[in-house]
């Protein structure tokens, strides 16, 4: 057992990518194996915080509502706490611990993280123009294993945070190097996307900034005070415990929760992305290279949704009762609209990343409804969502290395060419558009029983979500995988090689078991978010 | 009478998932190194791992349906594999086990699923001898028998629709097997889709009920009813609350959007059988579906998947029985479907068209049955339809393949001779089908007929439903005569060479002995007592329905029991003999005029050009559907693309610009009035920025350097902190 597990997998990726910067040139061979060993440790350690982590704790709201601030990390239902103040002067702390809500999402990313950075081996050099080049990251590898490593830390602590000053850090620290590795290792538009990516982010944290800083300095105790780490008094705080159960705002001139709320849900929203923000998103994924599209909509999706759950609803639970029925109707026009765009692409990535929209639209609507059942629902989904996503990135990416394009109406029986790619790429796109059996149908069926409790209408037109994803997806595999060859040359493309199995197995097991036995997952979230649920209903 | 009917007892059985186990197992095997069996040791290697498993399937299904007969009293046996979902924290949430029930229904279908399917797979050894991805079709075939009996035996409406989405992949899978002719490969897609429509409304009636077993949103809270319970989706469980008379009252009041929730979600999950089950409005895919190979239409499209709705209302009767607006929309959609589709069945010259419709035809049947009340005649036509269908599909497949894979009638005539066991068994399930007494198809589809004109609690009148039945019999037994004139009687129209080499296999012809033989004589079970049976059919399956039954009204009962006029027993058998003499009257007429050979140009100028246009097109429902569905949803999917990458990217570019413009003017100010004052600072970041472009070309591992090293000095000082 390891102490200080979730530093540990927060920093062990920038431990190796410092490695990687300092080591000679004439290792180059070897940068992408210390990658790989980089986010193997923090797969590793997720297996202790799995296995290690109490799944009946959670925090009483109510009870915490009424008392004091304490350094009980387990009254919040906190589990794998570090704490120690780091800028005194701001009274900022280094606090960072899982509960229901984040564990998940530490482990997603986990997992998520090493796919990746397998997904990025490069298998061999590009000999010949066409069909034997299995391409791989092939340029540039140093910076890029280290950015992709930086990455990991950047998202692993986004979900360990429980201090807005570094939560917020480890929000910028992501933003960074994913803008580098979709503007120099991407497509053809790589700048465009990636400033597009930049800037939409950066929008979205400079709101959430301000209502931090706003936080921090017109919040108060509302029972005895803040608490540094070390026992001391604190006048304002960053702590997200406390600013969540302790706190009085002090309102001034036009600002209100509502505002706040608002301004963190934008922020939160963009990343998501939600209607009408998620425009970045298409071309973020098109241009990005597949192990970075893997990335972004495995885990950086989530954590819009992750934000969502812990900021705006602790902090503003009667605030996010108000908003209940707007996130609702956005999380149906994800869900809806987002169908209906993948349908009309032409792009087989573009398509899978509209999906990913429709499929985010879920999360939404299960954590609008408050009840266990779409709660619980929409963090499975997000969980869920990250693994199935993933798996089709990377096969998106598998025939993209091939055929070097990504025309759907240039593809077309596949099937016969590449048949393990086929049954892998079945059993992804059968988890995408809800395949019971699979694990995406368990989040997709607990949205829709939670939701309907609370939104009837709203979730009667979501769930002919069922009925559009069939129809994108499987109008997508006839046109890829069915009918004739194309292409004379597309029956000579080799069949997935070590680095695709390496990397499609793992989530195909993930995607499998969950469908059957959902109970290990579920049971991470369920006790923190059904006392969250009561926490934010009592405030209504 | 409450407490009278006690709640079927249960009994736990630990072997009960080795049934849909068995046939997973094979298809993991066959799936996975089938294609590597089939090269190195050959075609039986595969159909061993997947005959074995069914069989395997089939001998753990004859235990438990043993066990279930064996018991006098209604027992259900079951068995709790793991929990499936549930939440830590206290309230009134879902909890749902992976959980497997056996009661008297599903014994039936446990019967019919593995022992036709069994059969099924054993005639496919022959029939699919000649395909190279022979490995690929049974690997399937054995996941469908999984789907399918964790359909009949999920204990609640989610494991139900593991198994209900589970035989629709499969189907598609199958429908598609000829991936490589885009034609057939659609058709996997149509029906996939269009039974996704029916999945929406069972996920909608799934969460409705839900909603109603729970609580309610009130005034933005959300409260859970006074006494109420955690909500559950066992049927058993929704059953024995209902049982409940408080419980009951509180249910049945409850409405949804102005219409009582018992309705709306009765017909929601009509609307999802009407998916899988082809009834109007949905039927259009499996006509469609016939492109997969033939055992795959005996098989899921004929005896198993598609009853699978009929099943589910049959299942669900506690609901059903509370609601006489949701019977009557079953009834009345299944009476259109039986009597719409028999025309259609006239003038297809596709043999495995003709037969579609006919499946289509008979499973509104099977709704007619089950929407009036009479759920054990709707499942016993279930039984008898997969013998006699079963037989007629394999039949037809024994023909196709002894043809080279025609089906067009115009190159058949003349069969009776060259395939001896087909034409045999094909005329068993033929007068089967036609309702001659005696047979199979004579008893199930006279007690449904019987039932929809006697029953009590349609809102249609029961003589017009019945009406409906009995011309959709004479149609039905027209159409069949005509098929069978058509294929083995006649002058022989397929080339001789063709003829010279056609043969029965014995794995396909004993399949078809057995179907036959079933077909002839599987309805003795079920002898009305009208005819001096005691109908042990019905019996069997009392304790199942009893509960329900005593909500039903039947007319002849009516009185203490003694029906008047043709509400009786003496009415029954009048009113039996008039669905014989139609059906006599169907094959007369079409021996008559099948005598010879017909062409559809013969038929065309026969029945009158117009009529004929119209049904042999199928009333142009499928271009119906195209113009006034699909291509508007199309057009849609276009319109939101565009107006996504125009109107809403538009926007988002729009500020860009409008940013960029605002620097610009802003540098522009800069350039004239602040210019000299900050020279140092701007030629500063003129030569940053320039490193910065050096970076970005060709040495950006330094710029990420300049990022970790701050991070991992960041990392360092909070430890170090840490530590103070």
């Amino acid at each position: 057992m390891v102490d200080h597990v979730l530093s540990w997998m927060t920093f062990f990726p920038l431990l190796a990518a410092a490695a990687i910067l300092v080591l000679p040139g004439r290792l180059q061979s070897a940068f992408k194996w210390i990658a790989v060993l980089g986010a193997a440790v923090p797969f590793l350690l997720a297996f202790q915080v799995w296995l290690g982590f109490d799944t009946h704790l959670a925090a009483d709201g109510r009870a915490l509502r009424g008392a004091a601030p304490t350094l009980d990390a387990a009254a919040y239902g906190l589990q794998f706490v570090e704490r120690a103040v780091w800028i005194r002067a701001f009274n900022i702390e280094y606090f960072v611990g899982v509960d229901g809500v984040s564990v998940s999402m530490v482990l997603l990313t986990a997992l998520v993280s090493l796919v990746a950075v397998i997904a990025s081996v490069r298998v061999a050099r590009p000999v010949e123009p066409h069909h034997h080049s299995i391409a791989g990251i092939q340029v540039k590898e140093r910076a890029y294993y280290g950015l992709i490593l930086l990455l990991e830390t950047g998202m692993m602590g986004v979900f360990v945070a429980l201090d807005f000053f570094l939560f917020y850090v480890f929000w910028e620290v992501m933003l960074l190097p994913m803008y580098f590795l979709i503007g120099v290792w991407g497509g053809p538009r790589k700048e465009y996307a990636a400033i597009k990516f930049f800037l939409y982010t950066l929008l979205g944290s400079v709101l959430m900034l301000l209502a931090i800083v706003y936080m921090y300095i017109y919040a108060h105790p509302a029972h005895g005070s803040y608490l540094l780490a070390d026992g001391s008094a604190a006048p304002h705080t960053f702590n997200m415990m406390y600013l969540s159960y302790h706190t009085q705002f002090e309102w001034v001139s036009f600002i209100t929760g509502k505002l706040l709320w608002v301004l963190f849900f934008i922020g939160f929203a963009i990343k998501i992305p939600m209607f009408p923000f998620h425009t970045w998103l298409p071309d973020a994924h098109v241009e990005a290279p597949t192990a970075i599209s893997v990335i972004l909509a495995g885990v950086l999706l989530k954590m819009g949704t992750y934000g969502i759950l812990r900021v705006n609803y602790p902090v503003f639970p009667a605030e996010t009762l108000w908003a209940s029925t707007a996130m609702a109707v956005f999380g149906t026009i994800n869900i809806v609209y987002g169908a209906f765009c993948a349908m009309s692409q032409k792009d087989f990535k573009s398509l899978v990343a509209y999906s990913s929209i429709s499929h985010m639209g879920f999360v939404l609507l299960g954590m609008s409804s408050f009840t266990q059942e779409g709660m619980n629902g929409a963090v499975l989904q997000m969980f869920n969502h990250g693994t199935i996503t993933s798996m089709m990135f990377i096969l998106v990416g598998v025939i993209y290395d091939r055929a070097h394009h990504r025309d759907l109406a240039g593809f077309g029986g596949l099937a016969k060419a590449m048949p393990v790619y086929t049954g892998f790429a079945g059993l992804a796109f059968m988890a995408a558009l809800g395949l019971p059996g699979l694990s995406g149908f368990i989040s997709e069926a607990l949205v829709f029983l939670g939701a309907f409790q609370t939104h009837r209408v709203a979730t009667i037109i979501s769930a002919s979500g069922v009925i559009l994803a069939a129809s994108y997806v499987l109008w997508m595999v006839h046109r890829v995988f069915l009918g004739p060859l194309r292409k004379e040359e597309y029956g000579e493309f080799s069949d997935l090689n070590w680095r695709e199995w390496l990397s499609l197995v793992p989530l195909a097991i993930v995607v499998v078991v969950l469908g059957f036995y959902p109970m290990p997952v579920l049971d991470l979230m369920s006790a923190s978010l059904g006392a969250l649920r009561d926490f934010v209903l009592a405030a209504g | 009478m409450e407490g009278a009917i006690h709640a079927a007892r249960e009994v736990p059985a630990g072997y009960l998932f080795l049934i849909p186990l068995f046939p997973l197992v094979g298809f993991a095997l066959n799936a996975t190194v089938g294609a590597t069996l089939q090269k190195r040791l050959g075609r039986g290697a595969v159909h061993g791992i997947a005959l074995a498993t069914v069989f395997a399937s089939l001998a753990v299904a004859a235990r438990a349906i043993w066990e279930v007969v064996s018991h006098d009293d209604a027992v259900v046996l079951t068995q709790t594999l793991w929990p499936w979902i549930g939440f830590q924290w206290k309230g009134l949430s879902l909890s749902l086990p992976f959980a497997f029930a056996v009661d008297r229904l599903t014994a039936v279908m446990l019967f019919v699923v593995t022992f036709v399917g069994s059969l099924i797979h054993v005639f496919s050894t022959g029939y699919m001898q000649d395909e190279k991805p022979y490995w690929r079709f049974f690997a399937f075939m054995n996941l469908f028998m999984f789907a399918m009996l964790v359909l009949v035996m999920g204990d609640s409406f989610l494991m139900m629709f593991v198994g209900w989405e589970g035989v629709g992949l499969c189907s598609y899978l199958l429908i598609s097997y000829y991936y490589e002719e885009p034609d057939k490969a659609a058709a996997g897609m149509k029906a996939f889709v269009v039974n996704r429509i029916g999945d929406f409304a069972f996920i909608a009636g799934m969460a409705l009920l839900l909603w109603a077993l729970v609580g309610t949103w009130q005034d933005g809270r959300f409260v859970a009813d006074a006494g109420s319970q955690a909500p559950t989706l066992v049927f058993r469980e929704i059953e024995a609350r209902l049982h409940d008379d408080a419980f009951r009252e509180a249910f049945l009041a409850k409405t949804a959007w102005g219409v009582p929730v018992v309705t709306l979600s009765c017909v929601l999950f009509f609307f999802g059988a009407c998916g899988k089950s082809a009834q109007i409005p949905l039927y259009v895919w499996l006509p469609d579906a016939m492109a997969g190979p033939t055992p795959v239409s005996a098989l899921i499209h004929a005896a198993t998947m598609v009853t699978a709705g009929v099943y589910m209302v049959a299942r669900l009767n506690f609901l059903y029985v509370h609601s006489q607006t949701a019977m009557t929309v079953v009834a009345v959609v299944g009476a259109l479907t039986a009597l719409f589709a028999a025309t259609i069945g006239f003038f297809q010259t596709d043999i495995k068209k003709v037969l579609a419709y006919s499946t289509v035809s008979q499973l509104g049947y099977m709704f007619v049955g089950v929407g009036v009340g009479a759920f054990s005649a709707g499942i016993f036509h279930l039984m008898t339809h997969a013998f006699f269908k079963a037989c007629l599909f394999l039949g037809s497949g024994s023909i196709i393949y002894a043809l080279h894979h025609r089906q067009d009638l115009k190159d058949m005539g003349g069969l009776r001779r060259v395939l001896p066991a087909t034409y045999w068994t094909f005329l068993a399930a033929t007068v089967a089908i036609a309702g001659i007494p005696g047979t199979s198809g004579f008893f199930s589809k006279d007690e449904i007929l019987w039932r929809a004109f006697d029953n009590g609690q349609t809102l249609v009148s029961g003589e017009v439903i019945w009406l409906f039945g009995v011309v959709a019999a004479m149609f039905t037994a027209f159409y069949m005569t005509r098929l069978a004139a058509l294929t083995f009687f006649g002058t022989p129209r397929a080339d001789e060479h063709t003829l010279h080499h056609a043969k029965e296999y014995k794995r396909m012809t004993i399949p078809l002995w057995v179907l036959g033989g079933l077909a002839l004589v599987g309805g003795v079970v079920g002898v009305p007592q009208a005819l001096g049976g005691s109908n042990r059919f019905e019996h069997f399956l009392e304790p199942v329905f009893a509960w329900s039954g005593e909500r039903l009204v039947w007319l002849s009962e009516e009185g203490g029991g003694h029906g008047a006029g043709l509400h009786s027993h003496a009415g029954e058998v009048v009113l039996m003999a008039v669905a014989v003499g139609l059906a006599v009257a169907g094959i007369l007429a079409a021996v008559r005029i099948y005598r010879t050979y017909r062409s559809p140009e013969d038929e065309a100028r026969l029945y009158g050009a117009g009529i004929h246009r119209v049904i042999f097109h199928k009333y142009f429902v499928d271009e119906g559907y195209w113009a006034g569905v699909v291509r508007p949803f199309l057009a849609l999917t276009r319109a939101a693309g565009a107006f996504d990458k125009f109107v809403i990217d538009g926007v988002v570019n729009l500020c860009g610009h409008a940013t960029k413009v605002t620097a610009w003017i802003n540098g522009g100010i800069d350039r004239v009035f602040v210019d000299g004052t900050v020279n140092a600072l701007a030629t500063a970041t003129i030569e940053a920025g320039q490193r910065v472009r050096r970076l970005q070309t060709g040495r950006l591992q330094a710029y990420v350097t300049g990022i970790i090293v701050g991070l991992s000095g960041l990392a360092v000082l909070v430890y170090a902190l840490g530590r103070g």
